[in-house]
């Protein structure tokens, strides 16, 4: 209300304000690493700024390399300063010699740090690729970085989207405040009802895996499958229905990616704010695609390694992260069903959700051995399961909404009507309620 | 007309969505056990194997202390913050007793019962000892005491299937739960035709005179005896009132040398429960029940 009752007024006390609320929101769970997000605003804005007025592209490179180096050293430091130590160690030990010096430290994770890092590194690299010109405004340009809706875990805005929507005067507009009210429901319906519900039963078979037959475990990877996919996408749309809220548009994060006809179309269609920052920021300055084939092989893999890499500090995440290129390579150069197939989408698109869904393993097992240990499990050991099959109908209900919706992942009550949309909330609503637990589980994104 | 009948489908659907959704979440909870699995009672005989020897272990100078419950003991595995078991823990350690924690969540009075009859006589003893109310009217005793008489006749009355028929229903739950808590704020006590008032207003004979045996056998034990006799803590109990109740002036007419019987939440009328619905004391209940409990304890020292 506050909000837009200063909507009429100047935008800089709009903006201000979501500012503060931000940095507030931030605060809230650690004042300390409010530092660290200034540190990142400033060295952005100005450095920017610098690019811009130098003429000399090697000062141009200079100053583009101080920002990386601060920003990635940040990022490193925090997030993968003992992933390195530890894998150092464990190299120079099975190397056969001692390590007695070198300690690993006791760091915190700051929440959000690789999210908002990149969205304010691609400020930068906008402006030295001269996509974007830098801005004047710092209240704007901080409250872009900061913004809080997606701070902690995405999407990851451009600054090309974001940053015009920040400098233009918003007014109420009643049906995009509809829609973001939907998408905050839906949002949390995923989160709360099918993401929680299948968690325990996750978690239950995650943690010993010898406890149970092939077919129980086939339905625990499944049912992560799913699990991680209403955590992530259900956050991305409480975030963009809160930005439409406030009259901000996002772009969109996940446009149903299990039903993707190869590897390429999954990361086109999963957290498509991190593969298009790759897209942009790695792949095509190394060359894209429009190479030979070696260079072209050496750019994919460097991708989904950085990818696999970002999602957290540990070799099972750069293993999932390879394990996808491996998928994109075998989809691409060996599998190739003739133009005239009949099922060849439906054939694609089963087996395309089946390798994704194996690979999952990787990025839910705390160790690479373990997760091999459970595919060996699952194989070898196959039953039908008898139980858990209550994620079945999660999974279930799920897919129901989601025939039930428009195909714009914004828009999702485009295609229905009122009474039909009314009966859905009512559902929805009832079955949020029911579910809602006394001791939440958090976003498993929050943790990258 | 028209408008009215929409509303009125959509209260429907919002009935059948709220039936539906209970229904799937706790559907199928209680059959995904690992292989291993074992329920509460194997898993306290099997705890009370690992302590046996132990506590069992004959000792004249030092003292200890058993805590012996349910879940309102430890409530954790029911969405509870705390447990009294740190606490005890704690408390046995500054004072240098041995502590014995013999209480697990899912366990009932004939678990306990079994566990009592197991542990040593011995004079410095100290035991802690949960009867949730919900419990009584559940006691084994070693004879068979038949009491209903069973007429078949009038089980499978109309009114009998769909009793059996609604207390299927989560939302009749609900609707029940709400309306108890709506009649305990109201008038204070529990509503009629429910549980707890059957426990605790209107208590057959026959379940009395078991507990009255039961208390019996824990005072025959050497040492002292804390038994602590926890009522739902989500309720507004008016203590006026419920000290006329049957329940309450059983309990409060018990004297036994060896044993001392509080009613909890009534002792400190400390009444806050994990939430509405979860009957568990919180962890501020549990710190100010314990408190007391403390004192009960270094009084008798």
């Amino acid at each position: 209300m506050f909000y837009w009752s200063l909507a009429n007024k100047k935008l800089i006390y709009q903006n201000t304000l979501l500012l503060i609320a931000s940095y507030f929101f931030y605060g809230w769970w650690d004042y300390r690493f409010l530092t660290l997000i200034f540190i990142s605003t400033l060295v952005d804005f100005f450095i920017a700024k610098g690019i811009h007025l130098t003429q000399k592209t090697s000062q141009k490179k200079l100053l583009l390399s101080f920002s990386l180096i601060i920003n990635l050293g940040m990022l490193g430091f925090f997030k993968y300063y003992n992933f390195f130590i530890d894998s150092w160690i464990n190299l120079v030990q099975g190397l056969g010699y001692q390590v007695n010096s070198t300690k690993t430290l006791s760091i915190i994770l700051p929440v959000g740090i690789s999210f908002y890092t990149f969205q304010t590194l691609s400020y930068t690299l906008d402006v030295y690729y001269k996509r974007l010109n830098p801005k004047n405004s710092f209240i704007n340009f901080a409250t872009f970085v900061s913004l809080f809706p997606q701070l902690v875990a995405g999407p990851i805005e451009r600054a090309k989207n974001l940053i015009p929507q920040i400098e233009k005067a918003r007014s109420f507009s009643k049906e995009k405040f509809s829609e973001g009210i939907n998408l905050i429901i839906w949002g949390l319906f995923k989160k709360v009802v099918i993401a929680d519900s299948l968690a325990p039963l996750v978690d239950k078979i995650f943690l010993n895996p010898s406890l149970y037959d092939g077919g129980t475990l086939l339905l625990g990877i499944f049912y992560f499958t799913f699990q991680i996919y209403c955590d992530f996408s259900g956050y991305s749309d409480i975030a963009i229905g809160t930005a439409k809220c406030l009259g901000l548009d996002f772009m969109t994060n996940f446009n149903y990616p299990y039903f993707a006809k190869n590897i390429g179309d999954f990361w086109r269609r999963w957290h498509i704010s991190l593969s298009s920052w790759f897209r942009d920021y790695v792949f095509i300055p190394l060359g894209g695609s429009k190479v030979s084939t070696a260079l072209f092989v050496r750019n994919i893999l460097v991708v989904f390694l950085i990818s696999g890499l970002w999602h957290g500090a540990n070799w099972t995440f750069v293993f999932w992260g390879l394990s996808h290129s491996l998928i994109y390579f075998i989809t691409r150069y060996f599998i190739i069903f003739p133009q005239t197939f009949k099922y060849k989408e439906n054939i694609s698109m089963t087996l395309t959700f089946l390798a994704v869904m194996f690979a999952w393993v990787f990025f839910r097992s705390p160790s690479i051995t373990f997760a091999f240990d459970y595919l060996f499990d699952l194989f070898t050991r196959f039953a039908i399961p008898q139980t858990p099959l209550k994620g079945l109908f999660y999974v279930a209900i799920l897919l129901f909404f989601d025939f039930c919706f428009s195909a714009n992942p914004q828009k999702i009550f485009e295609s229905i009507s009122p009474y039909k949309k009314q009966i859905i909330l009512v559902i929805m609503l009832s079955f949020i309620w029911v579910h809602f637990s006394e001791t939440p589980k958090n976003f498993i994104y929050f943790q990258f | 007309m028209h408008r009215i009948t929409q509303y009125s489908f959509l209260v429907i659907i919002l009935c059948f969505s709220i039936e539906v959704a209970f229904k799937l979440k706790y559907y199928q909870d209680k059959l995904f056990p690992p292989f291993n699995a074992t329920t509460p009672t194997e898993k306290y005989i099997a705890l009370w194997d690992s302590l046996s020897s132990s506590a069992n272990a004959e000792m004249l100078n030092s003292k200890r202390l058993f805590l012996i419950g349910d879940s309102f003991f430890d409530a954790e595995e029911y969405g509870g913050e705390e447990s009294y078991v740190p606490y005890f823990t704690q408390f046995s350690l500054e004072k240098n007793w041995d502590f014995f924690n013999l209480t697990l969540a899912g366990t009932d009075i004939n678990d306990h019962k079994n566990i009592w009859s197991q542990i040593r006589d011995q004079p410095n003893n100290l035991y802690v000892f949960s009867i949730k109310v919900h419990d009584i009217g559940k006691i084994k005793s070693n004879d068979i005491i038949i009491k209903n008489s069973f007429n078949p006749s009038s089980e499978v009355s109309f009114k009998s299937k769909l009793i059996a028929l609604m207390s299927k229903s989560e939302l009749i739950y609900l609707v029940k739960d709400m309306l108890h808590q709506l009649y305990m704020w109201w008038v204070n006590t529990p509503a009629p035709f429910t549980h707890l008032y059957k426990v605790m207003v209107t208590p057959p004979d026959y379940d009395l005179l078991e507990l009255s045996n039961f208390l019996t056998t824990l005072n025959k034990k050497k040492g002292f005896v804390i038994v602590l006799i926890n009522y739902p803590y989500n309720f507004k109990y008016d203590i006026k009132q419920l000290s006329q109740s049957s329940l309450y002036n059983f309990f409060n007419n018990h004297n036994h040398p060896n044993l001392k019987i509080f009613q909890s939440p009534l002792i400190t009328n400390k009444k806050e429960s994990v939430n509405w619905r979860n009957v568990h004391p919180n962890s501020a209940s549990m710190k100010e029940v314990f408190n007391f409990i403390q004192q009960e304890i270094l009084n008798k020292k």
